[in-house]
């Protein structure tokens, strides 16, 4: 286990240290929602770190309740089997999430494609999905994930779509969707709704 | 007090800004240089009189914000806004300051306004952006009040509900309309901004904010999303409420080359 995370962290520093705490364990971890790509210098209103693990989603979470035992961070809600929230030192939200039965190889994909490097401080350098990454995983947790039992599960691709779909490669996003077995994915998304 | 950009707008002397800033001269010089897009010139009105004319407040006239905001465009607008802020310049920032109400969000349109006399200066000086973050002036309504937040001059609770229906109306971001949701619900003295909503042709709007209760006339809303922005301001609400909007900053300074 690392060291206790600061008496009252930012929201940056209860990031790097939940990301540290993954990364000793050797979790694979990526960046996403918007989280990700306001770090990128966009500006899309996340309040919140979101962090998706790639493997042995269990295996992290039960690292993190140690953690949650010595009072470093407190689980206060979850999506069973997809998304836990923590606060960091009780006041910091961080989602915990997997994607592992929305589609195996998605994890994958977006680490390899659809992903790039942060110096994210003490935690070193952790992925980010881009802008592409983050709709394909919208659009794949809205069909098959969590959102999909929403009313609106492709609100947050087209409220994304609105924020920064001018600077997003349409293309790559339709390719990459095409390969997890979704064709026009995105063009549907967006259509839906209107 | 008269504001800087008034001052700077009518040529003022160097030694009627120290006044109106209840400053000596070499500190009131010393204050403008902190603010680029002002200077300080000889050139006077006046040319009869001995020895060098004194110094006078003048516009670098081709000083644009835009062109000066560098990789942290936000990060340095905040910085300059503090600066005419604390030199007691009259302004307000709505959206997405107005967050810091309840849980501070970024959001990719910034509104600033401006009162009547210095709105086109503010205009000239600051509007427009980049491909991913823009900057807006609006008037400031005579009935608004501003609040001190981290340092800025945030419109108070009334005019920053309208502030935010506005903004989602231009550019529709749900944590934005989930502000106005829970500005609506929150603010006890709401009817202040109802002449500001009419004035934009929300007043609708702003109602069906408040009771949820459907009408006609609705301009910037539809229910559903209004329920979804009420949804999401009661999810949001459970998030602890100890988040600066500063801390959100710290993230563009991250930002890729």
């Amino acid at each position: 286990m690392i060291e206790p995370p600061p008496a009252a962290p930012t929201l940056h520093e209860a990031a790097e240290w939940i990301l540290r705490a993954l990364k000793d364990e050797d979790f694979p971890v990526l960046l996403c929602g918007r989280s990700a790509l306001d770090y990128q210098g966009e500006y899309t209103g996340s309040v919140d770190v979101d962090i998706l693990i790639g493997t042995d989603f269990r295996g992290a979470l039960s690292v993190l309740d140690a953690y949650a035992d010595r009072g470093d961070l407190f689980p206060v809600g979850a999506v069973p089997g997809s998304v836990v929230r923590y606060l960091v030192r009780g006041d910091k939200p961080v989602d915990v999430m997997t994607v592992s039965s929305v589609h195996p190889d998605l994890f994958n994909i977006l680490r390899r494609e659809a992903s790039t490097p942060l110096d994210m401080g003490t935690a070193g350098k952790v992925r980010a999905v881009t802008r592409e990454g983050y709709f394909v995983l919208a659009i794949m947790i809205g069909r098959k994930g969590f959102a999909r039992e929403k009313e609106d599960p492709m609100l947050k691709v087209r409220e994304g779509w609105a924020l920064v779909g001018a600077q997003t490669n349409r293309g790559k996003v339709e390719r990459i969707l095409s390969r997890l077995g979704i064709k026009n994915g995105l063009d549907r998304a967006l259509e839906r709704g209107q | 007090m008269v504001g800087v950009f008034e001052l700077a707008l009518e040529n003022a002397s160097l030694a009627n800004l120290a006044k109106s800033w209840g400053v000596s001269s070499e500190q009131a010089a010393r204050r403008v240089r902190q603010l680029p897009f002002f200077v300080l010139t000889h050139d006077s009105p006046q040319t009869s009189g001995r020895g060098r004319p004194g110094r006078r407040l003048a516009l670098a006239l081709n000083w644009r914000f835009w062109e000066h905001a560098g990789k942290r465009p936000l990060g340095n607008l905040v910085e300059a806004l503090r600066t005419l802020h604390r030199f007691g310049e009259p302004f307000a920032v709505g959206v997405p300051f107005t967050s810091g109400f309840w849980r501070p969000f970024l959001h990719p349109g910034v509104r600033l306004l401006a009162p009547p006399r210095t709105y086109s200066l503010w205009k000239r000086l600051f509007e427009g952006g980049n491909d991913r973050l823009k900057l807006l002036v609006d008037l400031l309504p005579e009935s608004a009040k501003t609040v001190d937040l981290e340092g800025l001059p945030v419109l108070d609770r009334p005019h920053a509900t309208v502030d935010a229906l506005l903004e989602f109306s231009r550019l529709p971001n749900m944590n934005v309309l989930a502000l106005a949701d829970w500005l609506a619900h929150q603010t006890p003295d709401l009817a202040l901004a109802e002449p500001y909503a009419a004035k934009h042709g929300l007043d609708r709007d702003f109602e069906f904010l408040e009771d949820h209760r459907r009408r006609k006339g609705l301009r910037a809303l539809r229910p559903r999303e209004a329920r979804e922005a009420h949804r999401l301001a009661e999810e949001m609400s459970r998030v602890p409420a100890t988040t600066k909007f500063e801390e959100l900053l710290s993230r563009e300074a991250m930002k890729r080359d």
